[in-house]
């Protein structure tokens, strides 16, 4: 998780998580998104977003 | 206008536009660097898509997340689903995927960035010919 602009609302985050498997990209984000609720819109200006499987097929579809 | 009438607006702008795009400002003038790389890609894409700034009134951001279960901004519909806020959009674009989902070729990228439209590189403003007008109605 890195805090882009240190003003700690704009961050980005990479994560590899093995639950992403078989799903979409939508649906890895917004997983993303459940584990910060309410924050990202509000206290969280901006979060952005790099998802993957550990052992990603291909491009990672 | 009330918050019912927001949210029917967005729903039938989502199954409306084959390609929708929420966003802060416009595409000629982007209120956020997030929003500024999600219409830069469609318009490098050449492609006709309608524009809805969300910032004239909080609601329309708020009723936006609630139809689409997606907390932030830009978000891209295509065909009635969400496609993805501006990571997966630039991820998409940059794959090819994009292009591939709207049905248009993949232009030659070059030293052209997505991030940046060239006022000139589309004859007609992309927004003009949906004709939203939110904000006068919201005023």
């Amino acid at each position: 998780m890195v805090d882009t602009t240190g003003g700690g609302d704009h961050f980005r985050t990479e994560v590899v998580w093995e639950r992403f498997e078989g799903l979409t990209r939508i649906q890895q984000h917004k997983l993303i998104y459940d584990v910060f609720g309410d924050e990202v819109g509000g206290a969280i200006h901006a979060l952005s977003i790099k998802t993957q499987t550990p052992a990603p097929a291909g491009d990672g579809r | 206008m009330t918050n019912e009438e927001i949210r029917s607006f967005i729903e039938n702008a989502i199954q409306e536009n084959k390609v929708m795009l929420f966003m802060k400002g416009t595409p000629q003038q982007p209120a956020c660097g997030f929003s500024m790389r999600a219409s830069g890609a469609l318009n490098a894409l050449g492609v006709k898509y309608a524009a809805l700034d969300i910032l004239p009134d909080p609601r329309i951001r708020e009723e936006l997340s609630s139809v689409s279960g997606w907390p932030t901004i830009p978000q891209l519909f295509v065909d009635g689903e969400l496609v993805g806020g501006s990571d997966i959009v630039m991820e998409m674009f940059e794959s090819g995927e994009l292009a591939e989902t709207l049905g248009v070729d993949q232009p030659d990228l070059g030293d052209a960035s997505p991030g940046e439209p060239e006022p000139s590189a589309s004859e007609q403003p992309p927004q003009r010919q949906t004709g939203i007008g939110l904000e006068n109605r919201l005023s």
